[in-house]
């Protein structure tokens, strides 16, 4: 296969995104831009040392009209989220909600780190006690692919499909390997991206590590306490460029690049100097086929913890000094959405093609004192701005990074890869 | 679909500690009963896995099994000689259950006393990717490093992305491996769901024993690469397939590891029969072995000799 094809941008045509923000992408968005606060107690009870931790819910989940609710309340809140994800995605990209039986095979790369684990606590929990007694319908959620399963045959998704748990980068991986897919040919359509539900284990066990900011992360913030565990859900349909024309599909904006390496360094801790993550940012802009001025606009994955946000400061503007090219405004959005974790890099994504489709920049809020450690051109208020190219950067457990780069038209730039620092 | 070069194997499970010894009992013309799923128990993981001993004996079931079949495989391709640079590798890492017991241990730990003390080493063990993290850093893999589910093709899925990521370019050699532990705990989960739920997917899983181990192997597109098992593609089943011998080895195991070392079992076979008459009429010896999901759809991996394309 010829280097222009592995190369060729795939179109973007529909899209969705649940987060605490709201319950569809519209609404996410406006929270989004006006940096809206969306956290609360993780629960109002007084003897849970956990209840009052700030988290990012999006509450109650409604059950969609051609689902049956005893279906609909049986489901892993991943499911759910999941579910509402998909629907509007296909609805945005002019599909129905379930494809006909002759329809051209859908490809379905999902990412998650929990799936079923609301339902498994509940089980478990009674399962310790005593093993007779514990309801078994409750581990019907237990195989983490069972949100695969589900989407692929509610929606009748027929293509290849695959499940990523690779934690923080899992939907960014996801897009990836569904890009790959489309360009080799595997398929010429398919749904990506991750869905993740909030879960004690998730918030107890980032608590465990400290990690936990009680009142809400202030990424890139001299004093940032932690991360907010969040939960949400984002999607993308992803099409080759014939298949979109040939069927009038809109274009939303199309994915240039991706690339992803690991740190092989440490389970939890990132390399401090930053040098794979920079490492990926390159490359993926490489791959691009644009030049690496044309990038507008970085979403970094800003977790809001001391390692996470002082390495990302470090990588961003490394990667771009190689590439000759000045830092383009960042925002970390994770105070508004918390961290979705496996959800993280497709909501990101979304926000990156809202972000051009717009002309508007997400703020890096939740702010106070911006750490001169970390010398990024962060945008501090959501402002508008002409935006043709933009890049998501995420980061994950075990040193794994990855890097996304979208662009708002097909032809853009094209100019390749200049400068200092690029990779043959 | 594209061929693969498959340089080299490792196994590490109860039944066969190694390729070797596997092979050896191909050779001698054993049959699936004891080339096929893996006895109950605790796998061989005496490896000699590195000069450090508290960072293995540190090292959780699903990883230590994990890094011991990727151990054998990486020496016999021959990647500790750094013939393939680190950034170049890649990593797939497939585990149905992941690390059961370090989530049993935290979810304990999170419940106990209030979750006052909720181990924080425990609950990085029991995220899925931390076998997959934790080989990276072990053998320092700074390509992309994934851990991945299938729910119905544990080998074929895998091998599939492995030839996605060789195909676009991002890396020149794939390290594949399917890992998980032994466990009373997901053994005594399968058969609740296959007995109260009735999930035909876990009557297989639910023999009443529990299994696990790892099987790893290097996969790339490049002939050059030291070590030559086989050669694969994988696909829909073919319809006018030509098979040499019985379809022996045409059956899912009892475990997603099972699949895979019935997989590396029938490529070894075939590999001998191919390459020595004398074994051809081994009972386990066919050109193609297939993964059947558990709503009966098939995928199949034809073997093929790896050099016979170029």
């Amino acid at each position: 296969m010829d280097e222009m094809t592995l190369l060729a941008p795939v179109t973007v045509t529909g899209m969705s995104m649940i987060t605490a923000q709201g319950a569809c992408l519209a609404d996410s968005w406006a929270g989004i831009c006006t940096a809206a606060n969306a956290l609360r107690p993780w629960n109002d009870d007084a003897d849970d040392k956990l209840g009052r931790l700030q988290v990012a819910s999006c509450g109650e989940l409604w059950c969609p009209a051609d689902m049956p609710f005893k279906l609909w309340a049986g489901l892993a809140r991943t499911q759910q989220l999941a579910a509402l994800a998909a629907d509007e995605a296909l609805t945005s990209a002019g599909l129905p909600r379930r494809l006909a039986p002759s329809a051209r095979p859908m490809g379905l790369f999902l990412a998650t780190t929990v799936c079923g684990m609301d339902k498994n606590e509940q089980f478990y929990r009674q399962y310790r006690q005593n093993p007779q007694i514990a309801d078994s319908r409750l581990m019907r959620r237990i195989q983490s692919y069972e949100v695969l399963t589900f989407i692929a045959r509610r929606h009748r998704l027929t293509g290849p499909r695959i499940l990523f748990l690779s934690t923080c980068v899992g939907s960014a991986m996801a897009i990836g390997a569904a890009c790959d897919a489309i360009r080799l040919g595997r398929v010429d359509i398919a749904l990506a991206g991750g869905a993740e539900a909030l879960c004690r284990l998730l918030l107890s066990g980032f608590n465990s590590l400290r990690l936990v900011a009680p009142n809400g992360c202030q990424p890139f913030d001299a004093h940032r306490p932690g991360i907010t565990v969040g939960e949400g859900a984002a999607l993308l349909v992803l099409e080759s460029a014939a298949h979109a024309k040939a069927r009038g599909a809109k274009p939303i904006g199309y994915v240039r690049g991706f690339a992803a390496t690991c740190d092989a360094h440490h389970i939890t801790a990132p390399e401090p100097g930053g040098h794979w993550a920079a490492s990926a940012i390159q490359a993926a802009v490489e791959k691009s086929g644009l030049r690496p001025g044309d990038i507008e606009y970085v979403n970094a994955h800003g977790t809001g913890t001391r390692d996470n946000d002082a390495m990302e400061a470090k990588a961003i503007p490394t990667a771009f000094a190689a590439m000759d090219t000045a830092v383009p405004p960042v925002s970390s959005t994770k105070r508004l959405t918390g961290h979705t974790f496996a959800a993280a890099g497709a909501i990101e994504a979304v926000i990156c093609l809202q972000a051009m489709a717009t002309g508007i920049l997400p703020p890096n809020a939740g702010l106070a004192e911006p750490d001169p450690a970390c010398q990024l051109p962060l945008v501090l208020q959501s402002r508008p701005a002409r935006t043709d190219a933009a890049l998501s950067c995420n980061f994950a457990f075990g040193g794994n990074n990855t890097a996304l780069v979208f662009s708002r038209h097909f032809e853009t730039g094209g100019g390749g890869m200049v400068g200092k620092g690029a990779r043959g | 679909m594209s061929l693969l070069h498959i340089h080299s194997l490792g196994i590490c499970t109860s039944t066969w500690p190694s390729t070797g010894q596997l092979r050896n009992a191909i050779a001698m013309g054993q049959d699936r009963a004891t080339t096929g799923p893996a006895y109950p128990g605790e796998p061989a993981t005496d490896r000699d896995l590195s000069d450090d001993a508290a960072m293995v004996e540190s090292l959780d079931a699903v990883s230590r099994l994990a890094i011991g079949a990727i151990t054998e495989a990486w020496q016999g391709a021959s990647l500790d000689q750094g013939i393939v640079p680190t950034d170049r590798i890649a990593l797939l890492l497939y585990s149905a259950w992941g690390q059961v017991d370090s989530t049993v241990t935290y979810l304990e730990s999170m419940w106990g006393d209030g979750g006052r003390f909720a181990s924080p080493r425990h609950f990085t063990r029991s995220v899925h990717s931390s076998p997959t993290s934790l080989a990276a850093i072990h053998f320092g893999i700074h390509g992309p490093c994934q851990t991945l589910v299938h729910d119905a093709w544990p080998v074929c899925s895998v091998l599939e992305q492995a030839d996605d990521l060789l195909s676009v370019g991002r890396a020149d050699a794939v390290i594949v491996c399917w890992a998980d532990q032994p466990s009373a705990v997901a053994t005594d989960l399968c058969r609740r769901a296959a007995e109260d739920l009735h999930r035909a997917q876990f009557v297989r899983f639910a023999g009443g024993d529990s299994h696990g181990g790892a099987v790893a192997a290097v996969v790339s597109m490049n002939a050059k690469l030291p070590g030559a098992e086989f050669g694969v593609e994988v696909g829909p089943v073919a319809a006018n397939k030509k098979s040499v011998g019985a379809d022996a080895v045409v059956e899912q195991g009892a475990y997603p590891t099972d699949g895979a070392l019935l997989w590396a079992a029938a490529g070894v076979a075939w590999s001998l029969a191919a390459s020595r008459p004398a074994v051809k009429a081994l009972p386990v010896a066919a050109d193609y072995w297939r993964e059947i999901g558990h709503h009966g759809q098939m995928r199949e991996v034809r073997f093929c000799r790896a050099a016979a394309r170029e």
